[in-house]
């Protein structure tokens, strides 16, 4: 079932095209990477989905209704939205910051009820920060920051994850928890008669997308240049067309890796 | 500090306030005491008092002081709390966004224009004209969708051209009486005010204060960005439009009723920020009690020091405040170092 869709978006910045008529459809069960270089328009293409900037031409569709711009209530308890800077202003408790998530969910005068505080702690474990709910998040090292974030986003439970590099900064350990929890988010409400819910992912690391991911879309330029599952569109041709640099496919342990040439 | 007063500590600052209020009413000039006044009350057969001495020098000069500092304490003190918030800077005061020296500004041209004269209130109505007329221009600066970088250029730009115009009328004052009039209005005290100007000022600062109380979670939800509190259902800027127009509110009346009483609205929320765990929403009420709990303080203390003329409250918060300031950053200096 598509949850979200896009359809010929148009971005232009400074007279430049940022996205040139990109569609992509975000469907119920299943991890979406989306991988390019550097400058393809990956953010703003994040941005135009979570509802946080107007595209200059074309559609976002949330259960086929248009996408409110910006997001409203309704829309915040369905669609979160996992920013790529991870700034936190004040310095706030761990468990303050993951509480934040939960504001979609209660009223403007209430503070966080049972539900809301089981939420949150169910997100502080996925992610692997329970030990770290009172320490001050302003003080914490790049990749725990990286994952109280994602916590924060977890505590909401969201229906679709839009996560701009959720895994960047992370020890391989923690990178591997990341994808893993990004994954078990997508396919574990398939199993209980729902269809489960939908993350779309920047990635800038291949090997992950090929080992996590259930379709990778490509962008280059601000356009869709493939679209499918991960051996179809991690293909070494295309990579070195898109990336400009040669990157040979190798398979490990029944695993495919990619390594740049030198 | 106790485990109660970390948790929620307008558990200590409500006593405190109500016991600053008390203090406001029982101290002053002419030494008369509560107890005077209550005996006073009761001479009179409890039906408001007739006109004895006690009484209405309480209910004329003390009550309506001790009711405004309380408003207008409260209303810098919340104001700045909210501002901080939501610009997401601890040096923010409703200053920043040109609110308090555009209400200044309308104030004098109500003194300059001889409206003052001829009626009481026109000098308060010409303050609140003068906050309101800054944020029109506000949104017209900054645009509708208010952006936190636009606000404070267009409310430092307003700043400079409100502070410009003040000088422009007093240098322009037609006699140097209404010129020191004007100076001292400006220096910010609770003295000689009227129940007139509480009636005037509370409905403004309630209004306010409610419009700033109702941001308090897109404050909290700021604290990860902009992009974030959007995603969580806040539109940034319809908080940062309602931020502004809850300051012009509050601030504006207050300055309008007492003029300019700097530092409150910078140091409070700096000051009480470590006892709510940093969180934007839950420094407000704190901060509104917080700024009501200063600005009686350094009302009653002035008040204290006897002989006339007595120091003007703006003054003494200033004075006071600015040296306390520093030492406050110096030492989140060494903690950062």
């Amino acid at each position: 079932m598509t949850l979200l869709e896009a359809h010929d978006i148009r971005l232009v910045l400074d007279g430049r095209p940022v996205l040139d008529g990109v569609s992509l459809s975000l469907r119920a069960g299943e991890v979406c990477g989306l991988i390019g270089p550097n400058g393809a328009g990956k953010s703003s293409l994040m941005r135009i989905l979570a509802g946080l900037r107007r595209p200059d031409g074309g559609t976002v569709t949330l259960d086929g209704r248009p996408l409110p711009t910006p997001p409203d209530g309704a829309t915040a308890r369905r669609l979160a939205y996992l920013a790529q800077d991870r700034d936190i202003h004040w310095p706030l408790t761990v468990a303050a910051v993951v509480a934040l998530g939960r504001l979609p969910h209660r009223g403007p005068f209430r503070d966080n009820g049972a539900r809301d505080s089981a939420a949150v702690e169910r997100a502080l474990t996925a992610a692997d920060c329970a030990h770290l709910r009172d320490r001050v998040a302003t003080t914490l090292s790049g990749g725990e920051r990286a994952r109280v974030l994602l916590a924060r986003v977890l505590a909401g439970e969201p229906d679709i994850l839009l996560a701009d590099e959720p895994a960047a900064s992370l020890d391989p350990l923690h990178q591997v928890q990341v994808m893993a929890l990004l994954r078990r988010l997508a396919h574990d409400g398939r199993k209980g008669g729902s269809d489960g819910r939908a993350v779309l992912t920047v990635l800038h690391d291949l090997n992950a997308a090929a080992a996590w991911c259930d379709r990778v879309v490509m962008l280059h330029a601000g356009r869709v240049v493939a679209d499918g599952p991960p051996h179809a569109v991690l293909e070494p041709d295309l990579l070195r067309t898109i990336y400009g640099v040669g990157i040979a496919r190798g398979m490990v342990d029944g695993q495919p890796v990619f390594v740049p040439k030198r | 500090m106790t485990v109660l007063t970390r948790r929620h500590p307008l558990a200590l600052l409500l006593p405190l306030m109500a016991a600053l209020f008390v203090a406001s009413l029982s101290l002053g000039a002419s030494g008369v005491s509560l107890a005077g006044v209550l005996a006073d009350w009761r001479a009179n057969g409890g039906t408001g008092g007739g006109g004895g001495t006690a009484w209405v020098i309480f209910t004329e000069i003390r009550l309506p002081r001790a009711l405004l500092g309380l408003l207008v304490g409260g209303a810098l003190g919340m104001a700045g709390a909210a501002l901080q918030g939501m610009l997401r800077n601890p040096l923010a005061e409703p200053a920043v966004i040109g609110v308090s020296p555009c209400a200044a500004l309308g104030a004098v041209i109500a003194f300059y224009s001889g409206f003052a004269n001829r009626f009481a209130l026109a000098l308060p109505l010409g303050g609140i004209a003068g906050a309101l007329v800054a944020v029109a221009l506000l949104f017209a600066l900054a645009g509708r969708s208010v952006g936190v970088l636009t606000l404070i250029l267009a409310g430092i730009a307003l700043s400079s051209f409100a502070g410009a115009a003040t000088s422009l009328a007093l240098s322009l004052s037609p006699n140097p009486y209404a010129l020191a009039e004007i100076v001292f209005w400006m220096m910010g005290s609770l003295a000689d005010r009227t129940m007139d100007q509480v009636y005037l000022a509370a409905p403004f600062v309630t209004a306010g204060a409610a419009l700033l109380l109702s941001v308090g979670p897109a404050l909290d939800a700021l604290s990860l960005g902009e992009d974030t509190a959007q995603s969580l259902g806040f539109p940034v800027g319809r908080v940062g439009a309602r931020v502004v127009l809850g300051t012009a509110l509050a601030v504006g009346a207050a300055v309008a009723v007492t003029g300019a009483i700097g530092f409150v609205g910078l140091v409070v929320p700096h000051l009480l920020r470590p006892l709510v765990g940093h969180q934007p929403r839950r420094l407000l009420l704190p901060s509104f009690a917080g700024g009501a709990c200063l600005v009686l303080a350094a009302d009653t203390a002035l008040r204290l020091g006897g002989p006339r003329p007595e120091l003007k409250l703006g003054v003494v918060t200033a004075l006071l405040g600015a040296p306390f300031f520093l030492g406050l950053v110096l030492s989140t200096r060494r903690n950062l170092a």
